[in-house]
């Protein structure tokens, strides 16, 4: 069965182009805009995976870590994909149970892919 | 002469001289004696207390000539006084001046205003009186403080813009510079000059947020074009024409350009507001170094340089290693791009005391003299290397020394137009958390 991933994105070119190349990839995708969108498909849907924006409309990407209390879903794991960073938002999302914080403007879809297979063969 | 006679002519030449001896005892010497030709001893006396008289006069005339002299000199200085202290009250900075104890003697109005402290009160007082705090809001000790130095140096200071002055529960930031006084070699007392900088800190504020906020803004249309154009490339949309895909190697190339671009002054902007925080731990420079060799080779084979490491295995230091690697990478792939093909880039490794050295040297096309003290200024570039290489953003070395200067570092360069450059990066081997030099 394909794994499912949510990409959590507001910018539409974005969410289409990783929405379009992790199809290809073979993993069943989600996308949602909001952070309150991401909470309610995750907790319908229990993704494999969730790349996750820091900067949404409605709220921070580090909200969506809160309110879907990721440590109490060990199922899901959650690859932060920002084009904020800095050591802090690092370390708390680390600390809220993101598995890795990526910098948007330096992967390629075929690369957040590879970095997605990586995280996902460690479940 | 009968005596009768002779005591009548002793009485009469006393009587004579009596007034004359009383005015003079009362500082009047205008009155002459009078003399005579009868050749006696009164004659000698008189001409003898005439001669007195004279001298006395004299001197007291050269003494008023003195005086006059003393007291156009006193004019002058009380008017170059009025006039200084017309100049440093109209300065429109707050001044202070101390003595060589640091006893303030002059303040002038916008320092009274600034510090709301009555001038009466003031003067007389140290400098303490007035409270300062660095940014922390920690007291600057006496030492540290910008008058002190000047009067234990005798050298010029200025504080930066990490102090700040704290006035009846207020804090504002202020920029501080002193300089001694002296007579010749001798420090006399120091003056200082202080301004209060709490709008151009705001200014400066909120240009780096603008800044900020506007390169977030760029950042994701453009990874946006980023990730379109590798659909493209990485063939998830079919396969391409040689020319279609070299077409979109350049679009791709050059928004990865403007996204660097837009990363720098990112970075920029963070330092200027001092969001570019330090992650430190202690790693090995020889490793770190090593890697940044290691990726930069690929780079460097293709314009058939060699690149030669010289590293001693587990030389550590205290620093953030993804900003020590971004300043490596900076200076190694700088010496890849302004060295000619088949040139020699060398870079090595060392310890020196509480340092640690990394030096990256190549041959290539050098700086000019007088270009050189430019290069680590924003947005500066070499004009050989913009000929060479046009899309450069003149920000890498400016962020290579701040992040240095951040781990109380220092770069070094040294270059000969035509044959090539050193740089040298100096890292203390343990970060200290406060900048002892710095205010």
């Amino acid at each position: 069965m394909a794994k499912i991933v949510l990409v959590v994105e507001d910018y539409e070119a974005l969410q289409k182009t990783f929405e379009f190349a992790l199809t290809q990839e073979g993993y069943e995708v989600l996308v949602a805009s909001t952070c309150k969108d991401a909470v309610s498909i995750s907790k319908e849907h229990k993704p494999d995976l969730v790349v996750l924006d820091m900067l949404l409309p409605d709220a921070g990407g580090m909200e969506f870590l809160r309110q879907y209390e990721l440590k109490k879903h060990p199922e899901t794991k959650v690859i932060v994909f920002s084009n904020l960073s800095s050591p802090e938002l690092f370390k708390e999302a680390q600390e809220l149970g993101a598995s890795r914080y990526l910098v948007k403007s330096q992967f390629t879809p075929k690369e957040l892919s590879g970095v997605i297979a990586e995280v996902l063969k460690n479940k | 002469m009968a005596d009768q006679d002779y005591k009548e002519y002793v009485k009469q030449r006393i009587e004579t001289l009596v007034p004359i001896l009383a005015r003079s005892a009362v500082g009047d010497y205008s009155m002459d004696v009078p003399l005579d030709t009868n050749h006696d001893d009164f004659s000698e006396l008189f001409a003898g207390v005439q001669f007195m008289i004279e001298a006395i006069r004299d001197q007291l005339a050269e003494i008023d000539q003195r005086n006059a002299e003393l007291r156009a000199k006193i004019d002058e200085l009380e008017h170059d006084r009025a006039s200084d202290e017309a100049l440093l009250g109209s300065i429109g900075e707050a001044v202070v001046a101390v003595d060589e104890s640091g006893l303030i003697v002059f303040v002038n109005q916008e320092m009274v205003e600034m510090i709301k402290i009555p001038h009466e009160k003031i003067l007389g007082q140290h400098f303490d009186v007035f409270v300062v705090e660095d940014m922390a809001g920690r007291p600057v000790p006496r030492e540290r403080r910008a008058l002190e130095r000047a009067l234990s140096t005798g050298d010029h200071f200025s504080t930066g813009d990490e102090y700040y002055y704290v006035v009846s529960g207020e804090r504002f930031p202020v920029w501080v510079t002193a300089s001694p006084i002296k007579v010749g070699d001798k420090i006399t007392g120091a003056i200082s000059v202080s301004r209060n900088i709490t709008k151009e800190k705001e200014v400066d504020r909120m240009k780096s947020e603008l800044v900020y906020l506007a390169s977030h803004q760029l950042r994701t249309p453009a990874s946006a074009v980023k990730s379109s154009l590798s659909l493209l490339l990485d063939g998830y949309m079919g396969q391409l024409q040689p020319d279609q895909l070299a077409d979109l190697k350049t679009a791709y190339s050059e928004n990865d350009y403007e996204l660097r671009l837009i990363d720098d002054i990112l970075d920029v902007a963070r330092l200027d507001s001092k969001k570019l925080d330090l992650n430190i731990s202690r790693v090995s420079i020889s490793a770190l170094v090593d890697k940044v060799v290691d990726e930069e080779l690929p780079a460097a084979l293709e314009r058939k340089q060699s690149i030669q490491l010289k590293a001693p295995p587990r030389l550590m230091a205290e620093v953030d290693s993804d900003k020590i690697r971004m300043v490596l990478e900076n200076l190694v792939s700088n010496a890849i791009k302004y060295t000619p093909m088949g040139g020699k880039i060398r870079v090595a490794v060392s310890a020196k005391g509480n340092e640690i050295l990394i030096k990256v040297k190549d041959n290539g096309i050098g700086i000019a003299p007088d270009e050189l003290s430019n290069m680590f200024k924003r947005f500066s570039r070499a004009s050989n290397a913009i000929k060479i290489n046009m899309a450069g953003t003149g920000l890498g070395l400016y962020l290579a020394k701040s992040i240095v200067e951040m781990h109380h570092g220092m770069i070094e360069l040294s270059s000969k137009l035509g044959h090539g450059s050193v740089f040298t990066v100096r890292l203390p081997k343990k970060y200290k958390e406060v900048d002892e030099s710095n205010g």
